[in-house]
């Protein structure tokens, strides 16, 4: 019996997801593609520098937040009933949230549309950081809004879910994999808030005409608070994967699963009082409060530092389970050749590069020299473009046989995928990081200035421009390949072969039990949140807040 | 199925072929070595140019000449008086190019001030002779005036001399500038 056996419902909610998530970054990936052949001026003929913003915009919300919030409510949809056994509470509710995220989706994707296409009455060339002053039309805030209310659906669902198995086993641990699931929609709870409040009180009343203007710095504060987290609820359902499912994936066991809550409730308690470091260069916020968010934003490099160590044991446990041996030699025992396995591992090493990255930009002083430049794109295109994008597409081809009863169809495709998309990231990551350096800008369709000369370092600009169209084009190539696979197995025959797969997941090393039940009480975990987010952001809102709410600027700093 | 103390990987075995073309013995001795090598040389490449081109031979850093000055720098950063290039500009005349800076100065110390704009060299080596001194500026007055050079076609201005007397204390430095915008 495999999982769609199990839970026949709950299954189809979790194939519709991750279909919609699919289709999301095909379209998105193709995007990506032609902005790439544009900003590099190699092909300029399919749009103008205009329309070049719309484009962005779709790229940029299909892929970073409509491909990854579809994918994790299904891969959590599946992680949750799994690890309780059980199914969800109502699935009418299920499917009320997934059709509500996807009429959002829909809404907001035709306004973007409306950009480039000249009878769909909207624009929304807001890019997917969507703050003032650029303003969308009311139904892009209202799509995301719709979006981000069925996510909170979905967070619902699980948290129901596991008060009933609370209520039937009392005194049993939380399995991890929902203890993991919770613990992000919990972050994404509180994340949401600001971003919420920010559209529905801000954004949309003033796109409606319903009031004349809004202080753009309030609005972005309220987008960067919800801004950073949102990376970690894109990471952390990677996580989840790289804890719970690699281990088996590469033939051994979790190496603990206490250092696993552990880091999931330090995620969820320092990820969102950090938001203020994507505003370095803004003024109205004081540099004590900048400082003050560079050093809590550091914290989170703990997390992340014992994830590697964890997962790294892991692996190697599991290689010397299959016979590895020696210093190193025991990476040449790991299955390379499945492509749930590299996809992961390629994943990680990326998520490795990124930090070091993601250092320099977190430094209040480092950050000057790549503030708005390629580097932020080049930065953010190995975190959620590989890290998670790349862990997504692997477990998929583990996940996609169990959801469906069918086998892994166009195996060697899928053998090859992830090493090609790795392979174009990295040239297409180093190119856009080098030109950051140079200080060519991000978010412009033609960075060429007449009398500007971006004194690149090593490499000229036209070689920097042939690496990105060249790694642009390896990784779309790469995605065509995923979908193929996808579709390929989606239509297959059922029963036709065994699906190979199993979704057993092994016990830890270390178990629950060797950990503080406190842990589970998330109850502790989401006040403690709640109270450094009251220091972090508390100070600053209210000096927002004090001319006026809907008055731009703020008191001078120092006064 | 909740959490099974099953065997670690109870996937299809990993003897059995999954991939229709390539061997397992190929993945792992091509394909993951090469995936994990071009980074590492990418990366190294990367490094070592920056590294090159901070420290190395053909380093601006073994010749310092100050930081570029553009459009609404100060000419001399290094001393307490103001000298902003409040604008520059590029005119095409003729069979050549006019180079014309306004510069507006401030004397803030407690002598008497005079700036004198020299040699303009292009980015070829060229020296272009010409340029502007002011008359004396008295403490806490200010004054504003216009450079012009004429340049060959295609040149563009590299650097400038610059020279500040307060009281009777020169001061000479030879200052980069950045790129100035064509007319």
């Amino acid at each position: 019996m495999t999982y769609v056996d199990d839970f026949p419902g709950e299954a189809r909610v979790v194939r519709t997801a991750l279909a919609i998530a699919f289709a999301s970054i095909g379209l998105g990936g193709a995007l990506g593609v032609l902005q790439a052949l544009y900003r590099t001026g190699y092909d300029r003929s399919l749009f103008s520098a205009v329309d070049y913003y719309s484009i962005l915009t779709a790229h940029g919300v299909l892929m970073a937040l409509v491909f990854t919030t579809f994918f994790i409510v299904g891969l959590f949809a599946w992680g949750v009933t799994r690890s309780l056994d059980t199914g969800l509470r109502d699935l009418r509710f299920t499917w009320g949230w997934l059709g509500l995220m996807t009429l959002g989706t829909v809404l907001a994707f035709v306004s973007v549309l409306g950009g480039i296409v000249g009878w769909i009455p909207t624009h929304a060339a807001v890019l997917y950081t969507f703050y003032a002053p650029l303003e969308a039309s009311p139904t892009f805030y209202l799509g995301l809004a719709l979006l981000i209310v069925g996510s909170w659906g979905a967070g619902v669902d699980y948290v129901l879910a596991l008060r009933d198995w609370r209520a039937d086993n009392p005194d049993e641990r939380i399995p991890l994999q929902t203890f993991m699931a919770v613990a992000t929609m919990l972050l994404w709870f509180v994340c949401t808030l600001g971003v919420a409040v920010e559209v529905v009180v801000f954004l949309l009343p003033w796109s409606l005409g319903l009031i004349p203007r809004v202080d753009p710095l309030l609005t972005r504060t309220l987008f960067w608070y919800f801004g950073h987290a949102v990376v970690y609820f894109w990471l952390l359902p990677a996580y989840f994967v790289w804890y719970t499912i690699f281990p088996k994936l590469s033939g051994g066991r979790l190496f603990s699963d206490p250092l696993a809550r552990v880091v999931f409730v330090l995620f969820l308690v320092l990820s969102t009082p950090v938001g203020v470091h994507h505003q370095y260069g803004d003024p109205g916020l004081s540099q004590g409060l900048k400082f003050v968010q560079m050093t809590s934003t550091y914290f989170i490099l703990l997390p992340s530092l014992l994830t590697a160590f964890t997962v790294v044991a892991s692996m190697e446990h599991g290689a010397r389970q299959r016979g590895g041996e020696g210093r190193f030699g025991w990476l040449r025992a790991l299955p390379w050749e499945k492509p749930s396995f590299s996809g992961i591992a390629l994943a990680g090493l990326a998520f490795a590069a990124s930090g070091f990255g993601g250092m320099v930009n977190a430094g209040l002083n480092v950050n000057a020299l790549v503030h708005n430049t390629m580097w932020v794109p080049g930065h953010f295109h190995l975190t959620v473009g590989t890290a998670v994008a790349l862990t997504f597409m692997a477990i998929t081809y583990w996940l996609l046989p169990q959801l469906s009863g069918k086998r892994l169809r166009l195996r060697t495709l899928a053998a090859v995928q992830p090493y090609l998309w790795f392979v174009g990231m990295v040239f297409m990551s180093n190119a856009m990081h080098r030109v950051g350096l140079a200080g060519v800008p991000r978010r412009t369709s033609e960075p060429q200035y007449e009398q500007v000369l971006f004194n690149t370092p090593i490499a000229t600009m036209g070689e920097l421009h042939l690496q990105t169209v060249g790694g642009a084009l390896l990784l779309f190539v790469s995605l065509l390949c995923f979908l193929a696979v996808v579709v390929s197995t989606w239509l297959g025959d059922r029963g036709a072969e065994p699906i190979a797969v199993s979704g057993h997941i092994p016990e830890a090393l270390s178990g629950p039990e060797h950990s503080p039940r406190i842990l589970d009480d998330f109850r502790v975990w989401v006040a403690l949140t709640l109270l450094l987010l009251l220091i972090a952001y508390g100070p600053p809102l209210a000096a927002m807040v004090q001319n006026g709410l809907f008055a731009p600027g703020s008191a001078p700093i120092p006064a | 199925m909740t959490e099974h103390a099953s065997t670690p990987s109870d996937d299809a075995d990993d003897a059995e072929s999954e991939n229709d073309v390539w061997s397992r013995r190929s993945f792992v001795r091509y394909f993951a070595p090469i995936s994990i090598a071009i980074p590492v040389i990418v990366e190294t490449e990367t490094l070592v140019g920056l590294l090159q081109n901070d420290f190395g031979e053909d380093s601006t850093w073994t010749q310092p000449t100050g930081v570029s000055v553009g459009i609404g720098g100060d000419l001399r950063p290094d001393l307490d008086t103001r000298q902003k290039l409040q604008n520059a500009v590029l005119e095409s005349v003729g069979d050549g190019r006019r180079l014309r800076l306004v510069v507006a100065v401030r004397n803030t110390v407690d002598a008497p001030y005079r700036l004198e704009l020299g040699a303009v060299t292009t980015g070829s080596g060229e020296t272009i002779e010409g340029g502007y001194t002011t008359d004396p500026v008295a403490p806490d007055e200010s004054t504003t005036f216009t450079a012009e050079y004429t340049l060959p076609a295609d040149a563009s201005p590299a650097s400038i001399e610059t020279t500040v007397t307060i009281g009777n204390q020169p001061s000479q430095k030879t200052v980069q500038l950045a790129p100035i915008p064509t007319q």
